[in-house]
């Protein structure tokens, strides 16, 4: 082989191989909120094959695709996003399975026991609440399936428990408030490191 | 309808007619996965160039998907690129794109040449699968038009809103116009089905007696396959253009001859 056409070639590996590692830099990850039983972040994102089929399996919607703005080596994966819906695997449709876990083809979600969850936590802004701003809301404290997660001051004003809350998102689903006073963070998630 | 307009009503519809099938597929829980890892009822088929990233990129062997990508591989053994012709919808895009001709005005830093040798697309091959090992993420899925366009479709459906890596869609035209053409050339899921589908007996054959050597056939290629100057025919997308176009109806479809 001729040693231009070599380098030439040479020219495509480096410009593929530094463009992998320069784009995830640039386009760095964020923090989110994964489906319950996801492997962690680096395994996750290494075996996912971002099919999108527990995006359409999740009964409630909770469960997006990562878009560019949630990182390149993100891209595609799956996130929990509150405001579309919460993650019943604590209480509700998914309680007997998680049906991400069980429909994913990589085993990047694993069916993990659901008292042994742990996705994140609720993060109360006290300045968006009503409760704190003076007027009668329990929607939070009402929906929320852990006991302990939340209590109240005075039987009137909430506050969250961060190593009890396990990140459902029931609340912040709820949450009436415009804007809402609630948010979802993976503060505290417990994920497993491998299948 | 002549038989032309017939193949090319069905080609065109199928990566539509797909598409629909992977959003409603869900509703009558009858279609799970975009076509990176489609299930339907009980076969589930598998991206083959998705589970070596995947594979490399997690350094483990991903037992589940084994069979499914087995499945595609014999597909394409017997088929040979058709997935490129039929069924793609990038595919699709980048070649209605080619027939408005707006890509024919490329400027010149094309560097055809340089991607049109096999061993270009090898070594991309190979850099995506290297990469995907050192950095431990399916490089190329991420970003591939496809996926992309599959992600983007079921958000759509799902909640109503799309990703922002749409923005790769414009990214890979660009790259058709200076580089070179994207399904032909680049695709490292097109690189990857050649290899594993470059003995499929399913391949167009010129009937030397009635051939006139008018060169439609490579002109409508959508492969850019020479096909009168070439007997490799490995990046053939069984799209059936040239056969369908020929004056003189000198292509014929049928198992190649044992040497």
């Amino acid at each position: 082989m001729k040693r231009r056409e070599f380098l030439k070639l040479f020219g495509v590996g480096v410009a593929v191989i530094s463009l992998s590692d320069i784009l995830p830099r640039v386009i760095k990850g964020k923090e989110l909120v994964r489906p319950p039983g996801a492997l962690v972040e680096d395994a996750l994102n290494a075996v996912c094959i971002r099919c999108a089929r527990c995006a359409q399996i999740c009964p409630t919607g909770a469960i997006v695709l990562a878009s560019l703005s949630d990182g390149f080596k993100e891209l595609g994966t799956p996130r929990i996003d509150a405001l579309r819906g919460p993650c019943e695997r604590v209480q509700g449709r998914c309680e007997g399975q998680a049906k991400c876990a069980e429909i994913c083809p990589t085993r990047a979600i694993l069916q993990v026991d659901r008292r042994a969850l742990k996705m994140g936590s609720a993060i109360i802004n006290a300045d968006r609440c009503m409760a704190w701003r003076g007027g009668s809301c329990l929607v939070c404290y009402e929906v929320c399936p852990v006991q302990g997660a939340i209590s109240l001051i005075d039987e009137a004003r909430p506050i969250f428990h961060a190593d009890i809350c396990v990140g459902c998102g029931r609340c912040v689903y709820a949450c009436p408030a415009q804007p809402r006073a609630l948010s979802l963070s993976p503060n505290g998630e417990r994920r497993p490191s491998s299948a | 309808m002549s038989r032309a307009q017939l193949v090319r009503a069905v080609r065109l519809s199928l990566p539509i007619f797909a598409l629909a099938a992977i959003v409603l597929g869900p509703v009558f829980h009858l279609v799970y996965g975009s076509i990176c890892t489609i299930g339907v009822g009980s076969i589930t088929l598998t991206c083959p160039l998705g589970f070596l990233q995947v594979s490399l990129a997690s350094r483990s062997m991903i037992l589940g998907l084994l069979v499914p990508v087995a499945a595609t591989l014999a597909f394409t053994i017997l088929f040979g690129r058709i997935f490129c012709g039929w069924i793609c919808p990038a595919g699709n895009l980048t070649q209605r794109f080619g027939e408005a001709g707006l890509l024919r005005r490329a400027p010149s830093l094309r560097l055809t040449s340089l991607f049109e040798q096999i061993p270009t697309r090898l070594v991309l091959l190979g850099s995506v699968l290297a990469a995907s090992a050192i950095f431990r993420y399916p490089v190329f899925c991420v970003i591939c038009p496809i996926g992309i366009i599959y992600r983007n479709v079921i958000s759509l459906f799902q909640y109503g809103s799309v990703g922002l890596d749409l923005i790769f869609i414009p990214v890979i035209a660009a790259l058709e116009l200076g580089l070179a053409p994207w399904c032909s050339h680049i695709c490292p899921l097109g690189t990857t089905l050649r290899i594993f589908g470059q003995k499929s007996p399913l391949v167009p054959i010129v009937d030397k007696a009635k051939c006139i050597g008018c060169s439609i056939c490579t002109k409508v290629c959508n492969m850019k396959v020479p096909l009168l100057q070439t007997s490799n025919l490995e990046d053939c997308s069984k799209c059936m253009e040239c056969s369908l176009r020929c004056p003189t109806r000198a292509i014929e479809w049928r198992k190649k001859a044992k040497p």
